[in-house]
This record gives C-alpha cells, structure tokens and sequence, in this order.
C-alpha cells in the first residue's frame, strides 16, 4: 500500500456492432478523485465496465502500477471496488448478508470480513439497518449498500457509476463527504451526468464525448478556459457579435430579458463561472 | 372494464407466452400420445386380432385380462347372488331386495355391448393428470398477474383515484380470471375430442372397460367421461387459484401466500393417498381438492353421492360452487380492505447469512431463495403421484399362477427341473385321487384330508403350464427362468410412453430451474459487480455449475427410482428373480441387469447434464420464457424423431436401443463430447 497507485490507459476502443462506444481512450491517473463527465451514451459506463474487468476492449491495454491487468487480473480485481449503476438487490437478504455474500467473492475471510463490514456500515450509516431486507431499503440506501461492498477489500481503485442516481439533495451531500472520507491513496473514478455530485470534490474533470476523452483538467483550470457573460441586449444583436455563443439561460425580468451566454469573444459583463457552464461549453 | 383487463392481461408478456406455451404443449403431447409408437401398436395389435398368449406385456394384454375377469365377475356376482336367494337362511325381506335389485342391475351391466375399445391412448392422457398440472399453473399465473402486479407496482393506487370502484374492479378480474381458464380448457377439451375422434374411436360407447368403471351402473359414454373429468380439474383449478388469491391477501405476502396454497395441496394429497376406502374417514379421501385435480374420479365416488340421490358430477359441482362463492366473497371483503391498507410482499427483515464461504453462499441462492426450485419439487410430487397411484388389475386367477411360478425362479437347471417335476407329481396324484373320490371310487374322506390333498392338487393345471414353459426355455439354451416382464419396463422397450415423459418433463423442470436461476442473475446488473470481484468469475460459475450437476443427479435419480418401484409394485425384478450380474438372455437385453443399469444411469446423466449446459448457455442470452420455449420445441423434435427415426433422436440413448446398435450410440456419445467441449469452451471465454 506504499506504492503510490498509478492507472495508465493506453488506447482503449470498443464497439457494439457499428457503434463505436470508446475510440483509443488514453489516460495515466494517479490517486485523487477523477469526475468522469459526459451525456448518456457518451461511453462513460462502458470505460467504467472495460476498467472493472467485466468487458474486453476490442484494442488497447490499460496497466495498473506497471503490470498489464490483462495478465494480472486476479490480483488487479483484489484492489478494486466496483460501484456498478443502480440496480435491484436481492431481495431476500439482510444488508449484512448481502456484504458478507461480496465479501465471499472478494475472498475476504471470515475475521477480518466481520469486523470490516461492521466499520464499513458505520461508516455509511447503516449499521443499524444491518439486519433489514434489501427490498425494504430506499434507494439512498440502496446506494449506500453498493459503495459499502465497494470499499470492502480496502481497495485502491474504485469505480463508481452513477452513484448518485435517485438521491435526494441531503443524500448527495453525504455522498460527498463519504467520498471525500475515504478516497485517501485511492483512485477514484466517478462517472455521472450530474455536475453537483462533483463540484468540490474531484481533483480532475474527465469530460468524454462520443467514446473520447475531450479533457482532462482540474476544476479551476477549466473554469478559467470558460468565459461567461451576460448581457440584456438581444440575442439577435449578440450572435451578430459572436455567431457561436452559447446560450447558458435567458430570463425574463420586468420588460427586459437576461441572456447568460459563453463566448470566446470578449463582452462588458464578463460573471463567475461554474461547472455547469464548463459542462454546457464542452458538451452543450 | 372485463375487456380492458382482459387486454392488459395479455399485453404482459409473461402471460401471452405461458398461455400459448402451455396449449402447445398440452396438444403436442396429446399429439405425441395418439400418434406414438405405444398408441400405434396397441391398435396393430388390436386390429390384428391376435391370440392373448402372443402378446406380451402390452397394454391390450392387460385390457383383454381385465375385460375377461370383468365378464367373469359380473357372472359370478349373479350366481352368487341367485345362490344366495334360493338359500332358506336368506329370509330377510330387505336383503333379498337388495340381491335383487343388484341381479337386476347385474344384468343390465351383462346385456350392455362392452367392447374392447382403443382407449390407451386417452386413457394414458388422463392419467397423465398433465391437464391438471398445465390448467394449474394457469391459474396460479393468472391469480398473480390479475391480482398482485397491481399492488406490487403499487399501481392499485392510481386506480383507487379512478372514478371506478374497486369492487367493480375485483368483480371484472374474477371475471376474467374464470373466463381465461374457461377458454383454455375447453381449448384442450376440443383438442382431445378431435384427436381421439380422428384415432377412431366412439365417444359415445361407455367406459365399462376402464377397470375403475367396471361395476358402475351409470354407463357413462367416453365424451361425458372426458368432459366430466377435464371439467371438475378445471373447477378444482379455479378453486385452488380462489384459495391462492386468499391465503396471499391474508398473510400479505406472495411467496408465502402460494407456499400455504401448495401445503393446502400437499395435505389434501396426504388425506387422499393414505385414508383407506372403507375407513370412517373416507369422505376426506373424496372430498379432497387434490382428488378432482388429480385423481381418476373413479365410480366409487359416484356410488358415494348415488345413494343420496345425486350424481357425483351434480355433486361436485354444487360444492365447488358454495365453496367458491364463500371464498371469492371473502376474498373480496379482504381485497377490499387491503388495497386501502396497503400490501407488502417483502418481509422487512432478511434472511441472515453470516458466511465467507461463496458455495454456501451460491448453494442457499440456487435451492432455498429461488422459486424455481418449486418447479423441481413440483415434478417430484408428480412422479411420486404417478408411483402411488399406480397399480395393475390382475384376476385372482393370475395372482395364484403368479405366486406360483415365483416359487420356481432362479437358474435353469436339472436341480430346478427335477424340482417342479416332483411338486407336479405331487400335485398330479393329489389330484387325480380326489376326481376318483368325487366319482366315488374311493373311500369318503374326512374335512381335514379332504383340504390337504386339495390344497396340494389345486396348483395342478398351473403346475403344468410352468413346467412346460421351463422345458421350452432350457432346451432354448437359458440359464434362468425369470418373469421378465418388469424388465422390459426397466430397460424402457416397452414404455415409451413413460420414457417420453420422463424426457419432456425433466428437460422442462431444468430448463426452467436453470432459466430462471441464470437468466435473473445476467440480466441484473449486479452479475457485473460480481464479475469485477476476484472469485465472482470462474469460480462462481463452477460452483453454480456443480450445484446444477448434484441437483440434475439427485432429480434425475428420484424420478427413475420412484419409476422403478412403480414397476416394482406391479412386477417381480429384485426380489427373487434374477441376479443382478446374471446375463439376461432370456429377456430382452444380453446384458446383465447391473451393467445395464450402470449404463443406463450414466447415459441418462450424460444427456441431461448435456441439457443442463445448453440452458445454461442461452439462459445468459435469451429471456426465460424463451429457454422455456426451446427446449419445449426441442424436447418435442427429439420425441417426434424417436417416433420415426429412432437413431436420429437423443432418447435413443435412453432406451434398450443403445445396447442394439453400438455405433449408433458411439456416434450419439462423440456427438455429445463435441458439443459439450464446444460449451466448455463458450463458458470459459466468457468467464475468463
């Protein structure tokens, strides 16, 4: 657990029949916390199910501190923790059950399976729902359930998708937090569409678009790329100016209207930007 | 709003696909029963008008001994009967009505034209009882898509905000619910009536030979018997489905609600197998839901309700109908209350495994938390119905010679020979001195003398015919006088019947146990957690695969132990017959009755292990109603292959035929190596 981890991608490409899903993705990473943006379809699930070893690239190799996962899988899948998108649970187990049922299949023994679980579940909050029924849980819970297997085998990739799915507003910024607690040395890859879920928290933006890594940047070097203005003259008279801004929103106040707007031209009200614009600037 | 239920029951999928599977199947079945090689021969044999003696354990043997000790009964009864009245001891004024009355109807029964008629095959496809099970699960599916998904999904809720009561809701579901099985069992009804009508059979002579029919004085046409039948298994099915919907309103849980059901079910076969006719309770034995799902509706239970001066078919139905009025009221009431007060199907609490160990894991997963295993216990409870409602009807006549020649069989030698010689002399002077005393040459004997010698002449003609037959089969060159008849029912020559079905069901038991246990997994996206873990790959799929193999073992082997003691309960095979390593030349196989049974065994695991891994291979890639429908299509193709061209089919491997042609079974046995080396390699892959 010295070594500092360190994740490289080399040339990553899939397709489904003529839909190519990633085309010669590349990235090297190392720990932190890696926000994995992109509309649906973008490819981000199917990096996410090539990186978890649940699917084969049809070209390229990734390599996890030097050694070819391809050849090293058993040991790789050891530091792994794989969140897989939102889905139905048994539903006949406890919550316990369920996790020493993971635990099984992280080959994790039996001491050390008991006491993990019981700080892992403290640590999302569910220890006092340990006993109950998988059926039964919100799907906060749920949620909650699937990062707790997740970090059962201590690992140091982890690999989340769509964690956030189905949350309320508290429940994302518990999520958070729970992220930020325990991403200590670990590589953490979230892939979602919901901006909120990273703000604050991810060291580095991975913006993808049809199968490819546009970006890889930090939050405030992004923001800085991203120049947003707003103006009451009419949308009309702006495009004149820039004919490819992009509208962020227009609202309506008294008689007039407010168009906030990106633009690689420079405007008089140039406002903050956030990572929505960046999102909309990149993909919109 | 009957036919918007009636359209949104089959829009569900689920629902369309199980309703055309199970009358395809119900009709492929019959097809294959009236069109099978039993069915054929039987009407070979019966066309040919050959002597009784030349034909050898077929079903018109059985018919013709019946039909034979049928006529002799009646004729006996009446003597009987005619004796007694003319005895002075018989003074009684209500018992010699009693005798004469049943003289009368005797002789109604005698002067009625009782012929032998080709009715194996429909009554083989009634006492199949697989209308029954088909028009069951019906209504076990129908109860739970019309009733449950609504709450399940929580949907019942928006409908209460509908201007529509919920009680007009619950009145047009029954509605439906009863119009469905309705249409599917005349359905098959119609279907059975043509094939039978296309076999060449009469609907309208009575069912005198069906052995249970024998004495009823109701002489019941065949089209009445197969509408009265199929008719009471649907009203019990309806019934059943009433006591579903209840038990599952009750208790607010689905799984449990259909366990309770199936227990209901379980008891009311334990009072029907195990309650004695003549005991005080024997009213249990009749009226018993188990009785008109699954039982033969012999004439006793019409006798029963004669005496009160109604027949059975009124009977039953006035108590189906009381009985299921009461519950659908019931469940209305509660239905009612519990859509308001809502439905939980899931227990809070869960089951607790506290285990690092995957196969305890997986093992608890595949037998105890997965419903498809009932599919597998509910193949079990059939077999076993079949093995305990099994019997033969053998005259008093054939009992004796039976007992007879059992005490003569072993090795074929002088020994054995000399043996019979001695009893025959025996007998032979016994017998010969009590005609003489009869025709008074000899001096009158006392009671005890007069039964000793009677008792020693008695098997005398019997005596004969075996010694004869053991002559015949030394000089032939056996080793052993053996009744064979038992094995040519083990080694499957003769019951291809049971050998199809034995085939059709186990093939669909699996394919649905491992369909559903497979398919659930992959298409939850859980299997790709799974798949990222360091044991959720390769040896997770080992694991599941060897608990398909015991299970697969286990199954199969109860199905044909419960096989073989049926026939054991109608046949002599282990007890005192053969050795098991002797060479049986004498009967069908030149095989030893072990070797052929050890290769038997391994043969039939090998083809449904083989089976196994096919479904496992599609359960990963096509839906479960899918599987299902394959491996129904290609059970059905193996079946109509074995009916023309026996080698082409894969149940060759599963009769005698192996032992006749090796290469044929060579070439089967490589055919399956391949292909198992082929999903070995696609199970692998896709593992990794």
């Amino acid at each position: 657990m010295d070594n500092v981890n360190r994740l490289q991608v080399h040339k990553l490409s899939k397709s489904y029949g003529k839909v190519l899903a990633l085309d010669q993705v590349s990235f090297d990473l190392e720990p932190g916390i890696y926000a994995l943006l992109g509309h649906n379809g973008a490819g981000k699930t199917t990096l996410l199910n090539i990186l978890a070893t649940v699917l084969e690239s049809d070209f390229g190799e990734y390599y996890f501190n030097g050694e070819l996962v391809e050849t090293h899988k058993k040991k790789f899948r050891s530091n792994l923790g794989y969140m897989p998108q939102q889905q139905q649970l048994p539903p006949y187990l406890s919550v316990e059950s369920f996790l020493y049922y993971i635990a099984s299949m992280k080959d994790i023994k039996r001491n050390r399976a008991e006491s993990k679980i019981e700080s892992i579940l403290r640590e999302v909050n569910l220890l006092e729902f340990r006993k109950r029924s998988l059926s039964t849980l919100s799907g906060g819970m749920k949620q909650r359930v699937l990062i707790a297997q997740a970090l059962l085998n201590d690992p140091r990739i982890l690999l989340l998708d769509e964690p956030t799915a189905g949350l309320d507003p508290v429940e994302r910024r518990s999520f958070r937090e729970l992220i930020l607690r325990i991403s200590e040395k670990k590589i953490v890859i979230l892939a979602t569409h919901v901006i909120s879920d990273v703000e604050w928290i991810a060291n580095e933006i991975m913006i993808m678009q049809n199968g490819r890594i546009l970006t890889i940047s930090s939050q405030a070097e992004l923001i800085d790329k991203t120049k947003v203005y707003e103006s009451y003259e009419l949308l009309d008279k702006l495009k004149q100016q820039d004919s490819e801004l992009k509208v962020v929103n227009q609202i309506r106040i008294r008689d007039q209207i407010r168009t906030r707007f990106i633009s690689k031209h420079s405007f008089d009200q140039l406002v903050s930007t956030t990572l929505d614009d960046v999102y909309l600037d990149w993909l919109g | 709003m009957f036919t918007s239920e009636i359209r949104r029951l089959f829009q569900n999928v689920l629902v369309r696909r199980l309703f055309i599977v199970l009358l395809l199947g119900f009709g492929l079945f019959s097809v294959n029963i009236f069109y099978g090689i039993e069915n054929q021969n039987y009407k070979n044999e019966l066309e040919q008008q050959v002597s009784m003696n030349s034909i050898q354990n077929s079903y018109l043997r059985y018919q013709l001994e019946a039909y034979g000790s049928y006529r002799e009964d009646v004729s006996k009864r009446i003597e009987n009967n005619e004796a007694k009245l003319n005895l002075p001891i018989f003074t009684d004024v209500d018992i010699r009505t009693q005798l004469i009355n049943e003289n009368i109807a005797l002789r109604k029964i005698q002067s009625k034209d009782v012929r032998i008629l080709p009715g194996y095959a429909i009554t083989e496809l009634l006492n199949s009882s697989l209308f029954s099970v088909m028009v069951l699960l019906l209504s076990c599916l129908l109860v739970y898509a019309l009733f449950f998904e609504d709450m399940i999904h929580q949907t019942i809720y928006l409908y209460r905000s509908t201007p529509q009561t919920l009680s007009k809701l619950y009145s047009s579901k029954i509605a439906v619910f009863i119009s469905v099985v309705l249409v599917y069992s005349l359905l098959c009804t119609c279907m059975v009536l043509i094939l039978a009508q296309w076999d060449g059979i009469d609907l309208r002579s009575p069912i005198q030979w069906l052995v249970d029919f024998r004495f009823s004085f109701h002489f019941f046409s065949i089209i009445v018997y197969i509408l009265v039948v199929m008719f009471i298994q649907t009203g019990a099915a309806l019934f059943i489905g009433c006591i579903v919907l209840l038990f599952v309103i009750l208790t607010r849980n689905i799984s449990l609600g259909y366990t309770l059901a199936f227990v209901i079910l379980l008891v009311e076969f334990i009072l029907n197998s195990f309650i004695a006719i003549n005991d005080e309770f024997s009213v249990l034995k009749y009226i018993n839901l188990f009785y008109y799902m699954f039982g033969s509706i012999d004439h006793v239970s019409w006798l029963m309700f004669a005496s009160v001066r109604l027949d059975f078919l009124t009977a039953t139905l006035i108590f189906m109908l009381v009985c299921g009025m009461i519950l659908t009221l019931v469940s209305r009431h509660l239905y009612l209350r519990l859509s308001s007060n809502g439905f939980t199907h899931q227990k809070v609490k869960g089951y607790q495994i506290r285990s690092t160990k995957l196969v305890w894991h997986e093992f608890l997963r595949i037998l105890f938390f997965n419903k498809a295993f009932i599919v597998i216990l509910l193949v079990l409870a059939y077999s076993y119905n079949r093995y305990s409602s099994f019997s033969i009807s053998k005259s008093l006549g054939q009992i004796d010679y039976e007992m007879i020649e059992s005490r003569y069989y072993g090795e074929l030698n002088t020994t054995g020979l000399d043996r019979i010689t001695k009893d025959l002399d025996e007998a032979k002077s016994a017998y010969e001195f009590l005609e003489s005393t009869n025709s008074g040459g000899q001096k009158e004997l006392s009671q005890e003398e007069y039964d000793a010698l009677d008792l020693k002449a008695r098997p005398y003609p019997s005596l004969i015919r075996i010694r004869n037959k053991m002559i015949q089969l030394y000089s032939a060159g056996s080793r052993f006088f053996v009744n064979d008849d038992g094995y040519d029912y083990i080694m499957e020559s003769k019951s291809y019947f049971s050998v199809i079905l034995h085939f059709g069901l186990i093939t669909i038991a699996l394919s649905l146990f491992v369909a559903m246990n497979v398919h659930n997994e992959y298409q939850n996206k859980l299997m790709q957690l799974y798949l990222s873990t360091k044991n959720g790959n390769l040896k997770k799929i080992r694991i599941n695969m060897w608990l398909y193999y015991g299970v697969t073992l286990i199954f199969t082997f109860i199905v044909y132990s419960l096989y073989i003691f049926k026939i054991q309960k109608g046949y002599t095979i282990f007890n005192q017959n053969l050795p098991l390593f002797a060479l049986t030349s004498a009967t069908t196989s030149s095989m030893s009755l072990m070797n052929y049974t050890v290769i038997s065994i391994t043969l039939h695991l090998f083809v449904y292990f083989s089976i196994l891994r096919i479904v496992y291979v599609f359960s990963r890639r096509f839906d479960v109603a899918v599987v299902v429908v394959i491996m129904i299509g290609f059970a059905f193709v193996q079946i109509a292959l074995f009916n023309f061209i026996p080698a082409f089919s894969i149940l060759y491997l599963l009769t005698i035929s192996f032992v006749n042609q090796i290469w044929v079974t060579l070439a089967w046995i490589m055919a399956l190596i391949v292909l198992n080396v082929f999903i070995q390699a696609k199970v692998i892959n896709s593992s990794h």
